[in-house]
């Protein structure tokens, strides 16, 4: 945003003219630091977010193979749950959001697309209400 | 209007066509469909912009303003009070396209609240000043729209969809901006619009862009558009 009396007027003296080059430069620096602050504090609040309740049940997904969703049953990337590796492994876990979202609203949009039942697509709440099926 | 009409008709044709992804249920299609309207307000004011000692529309101009932040205000309340998951997409950790869309809604509520006279002139000196802030502080919101839009991914399906939805959104502004830079003013010879009828016009669009909302919607949902 502009900002009133940074500017040299006609006339005006070559101090004032020092110190309006030198605010410049100080609010040049000042939002080049805010932003690298907001950059870091994004980095640290994706590492650090809670995870989000998720509903799902394998009742409802009988129809897939287990190795759709296990992908480390069976390729190198070792053994446990989901989100041992996905919200603890610093590697992947900025990833949660747009990989999981990926496979599971995906996989319903097809099913969608096909016109066959498929679970929610879009609405928050129908996956993260968070109430804990078997 | 007209224009306004017409770009309206190509965005829904654009975001309707059968490479659209699958409806996901009436409120929701609606909410999305207020953000596009709000959007398509925006390149409406993109077209009609001309300086205002050649531009006897200013008054629409500034209402239609009025009208593209109203609707997006409804589009971003709409979804955090029905479905308020959706309160993880304002913080910082939100992925960046959203972030990018709360960017834009700022955007639009900056320049049309700094260009009514008072806080205009608390904000800028001169008009000049104005003027070039406020070219920069439009676009800006329409591109942060549109990365919204495309990021997301909710509605804009496939490279060819996101060509055509570009083509409309960013040539209408291109082309404004080189008519007015380039030849002659367009709206110099327009009639002028008594402050009434820039009322009455503004309102009107108001209710077209809801009734258009849910058209979209309903089409979408009820003739499985898919
Ligand atoms: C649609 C994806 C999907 C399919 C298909 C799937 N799972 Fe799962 N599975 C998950 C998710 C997600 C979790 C983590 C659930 C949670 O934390 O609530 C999980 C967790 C588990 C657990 C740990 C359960 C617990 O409560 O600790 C086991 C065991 C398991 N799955 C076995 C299987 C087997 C065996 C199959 C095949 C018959 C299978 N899964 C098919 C997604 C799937
Ligand atoms: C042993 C750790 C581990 C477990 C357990 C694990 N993952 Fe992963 N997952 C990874 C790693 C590491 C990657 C990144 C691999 C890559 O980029 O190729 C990954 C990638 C993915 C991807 C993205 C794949 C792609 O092609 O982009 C999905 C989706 C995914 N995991 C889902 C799951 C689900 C669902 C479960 C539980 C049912 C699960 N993962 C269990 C470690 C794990
Ligand atoms: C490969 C396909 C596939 C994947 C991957 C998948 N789902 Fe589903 N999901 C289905 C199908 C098919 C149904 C519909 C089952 C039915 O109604 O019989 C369904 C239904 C659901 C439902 C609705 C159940 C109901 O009560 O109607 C929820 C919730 C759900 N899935 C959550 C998830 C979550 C969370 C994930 C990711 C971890 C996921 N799904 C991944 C295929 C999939
Ligand atoms: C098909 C089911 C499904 C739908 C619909 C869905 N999500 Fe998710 N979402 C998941 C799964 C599974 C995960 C990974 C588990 C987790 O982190 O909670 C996830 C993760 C997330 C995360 C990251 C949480 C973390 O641990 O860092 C956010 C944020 C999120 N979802 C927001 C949303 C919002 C907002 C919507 C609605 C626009 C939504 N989700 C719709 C299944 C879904």
């Amino acid at each position: 945003m502009p900002c009133a009396g940074w500017r040299l007027r006609r006339g005006q003296k070559p101090v004032l003219f020092h110190i309006a080059a030198g605010a410049r430069i100080v609010a040049g620096t000042a939002l080049v630091a805010f932003v690298v602050m907001l950059i870091v504090l994004r980095e640290k609040s994706i590492a650090d977010a809670p995870m989000l309740p998720v509903n799902f049940a394998h009742m409802d997904h009988k129809s897939v193979s287990c190795i759709d969703c296990h992908h480390n049953f069976n390729d190198s990337t070792g053994l446990g749950l989901c989100f041992e590796c996905h919200k603890t492994d610093p590697a992947i876990v900025a990833l949660i959001e747009e990989q999981f979202h990926d496979l599971c609203r995906n996989c319903h949009l097809e099913k969608q697309a096909l016109a066959e039942d498929g679970g929610p697509t879009r609405q928050c709440f129908a996956c993260h209400e968070g109430d804990e099926l078997p | 209007m007209p224009t306004l009409a017409l770009i309206c008709v190509a965005m829904l044709a654009i975001i309707l066509l059968p490479r659209g992804l699958p409806a996901a249920g009436f409120l929701w299609d609606f909410f999305n469909g207020l953000g596009f309207c709000g959007l398509a307000v925006l390149i409406a004011l993109a077209w009609d912009s001309e300086s205002p000692a050649r531009n006897p529309r200013l008054r629409l101009h500034r209402n239609l303003a009025v009208v593209s932040s109203i609707l997006i205000s409804g589009h971003v309340l709409g979804f955090l009070v029905w479905d308020p998951t959706v309160i993880e997409y304002l913080k910082l950790r939100a992925p960046l396209y959203m972030l990018a869309g709360i960017g834009g809604y700022l955007l639009v509520v900056l320049a049309t609240v700094s260009s009514f006279p008072t806080p205009r002139r608390v904000l800028y000196r001169g008009f000049s000043r104005f003027r070039q802030w406020h070219l920069i502080v439009s676009v800006a919101a329409i591109l942060t729209s549109v990365w919204h839009v495309l990021g997301t991914n909710f509605v804009i399906n496939g490279i060819l969809h996101s060509l055509l939805f570009c083509l409309l959104v960013l040539s209408v502004p291109a082309y404004a901006y080189g008519r007015r830079r380039f030849t002659a003013s367009l709206t110099r010879s327009a009639p002028p619009l008594s402050d009434d009828l820039a009322d009455r016009q503004g309102i009107t669009s108001f209710a077209a862009c809801l009734a258009l909302a849910g058209v979209y919607a309903g089409a979408k949902n009820l003739c499985c558009f898919t």
